[in-house]
């Protein structure tokens, strides 16, 4: 039978262990995002960041890459340096609700349609998609 | 949100879903992480150290990473779908055999489509 990642994911996730490992490696993925985000608002390289936080490059490409582990202190005072502070906020566990009404608005095919905006109402920076009915 | 379909070879095998299944939980879960940042940002995760393009194949053909383990993968910009080819660990000498291994399932599909 074909799997599908969407299927495999939600399986996994059953197990307390993985669903563990798995939230602490989207906390770090969420901040990666943002740092990258961040920085590209600044208009700076991972270079050039690293030496306006006093860090070395190789440490950033960690960070943006979701493999360090910083302290919530670590990174308050590094976004300090280029004046900004931390905001955090939590979203559903799984990428993969059992309902949804995004399939019946966008279904896979959609892209051959513009979206139909005035039902959904989505960011590009949420880390999981948002919909809201305004019929 | 993008599309993410592992690649199938015409057998109906499925090797990146095979290669999950044998990784350590850990590092699955960091791997399955990336590959849903992709799902939600898709190629916005090139301005992190998440993904970067794989060199000398032409355009669209990527890979994620997590410490030495690394998942190549297609975007078929038609359907906005990442096709997971391949999953490996990093290992010098090998490199250039998994990318070429990416690759041909890569042709595969496309012969396929």
């Amino acid at each position: 039978m074909t799997r599908t990642f969407g299927d495999d994911l939600k399986q996994r996730l059953q197990d307390p262990e993985f669903a563990k490992m798995f939230g602490a490696a989207q906390a770090k993925s969420s901040f990666a995002l943002t740092l990258a985000e961040a920085r590209a608002r600044l208009g700076l390289t991972q270079k050039e960041l690293a030496s306006k936080v006093g860090v070395s490059q190789a440490y950033i490409s960690k960070l943006e890459g979701g493999e360090a582990n910083p302290t919530l202190d670590r990174i308050g005072s590094l976004l300090a340096m280029i004046e900004l502070s931390l905001t955090t906020d939590t979203v559903k566990l799984s990428p993969y609700p059992e309902t949804s009404l995004w399939e019946i608005y966008w279904p896979s095919d959609a892209w051959l349609m513009s979206p139909p905006v005035e039902f959904i109402q989505f960011t590009t920076d949420a880390p999981q998609k948002k919909e809201v009915l305004t019929l | 949100m993008w599309h993410i379909d592992y690649y199938t070879e015409p057998s109906g095998r499925q090797p990146v879903a095979e290669w999950l299944d044998g990784l350590d939980k850990n590092v699955n879960a960091h791997m399955q992480d990336k590959v849903v940042r992709l799902q939600q940002n898709g190629l916005m995760l090139l301005n992190t150290s998440m993904m970067k393009p794989i060199k000398g194949y032409g355009s669209d053909f990527y890979e994620l990473k997590y410490s030495n383990y690394r998942i190549a993968l297609y975007h078929e910009t038609a359907s906005n779908t990442f096709i997971l080819l391949h999953g490996f660990k990093k290992e010098r000498k090998r490199e250039s055999r998994e990318i070429e291994t990416a690759y041909s399932r890569l042709r595969e599909y496309q012969l396929r489509r």
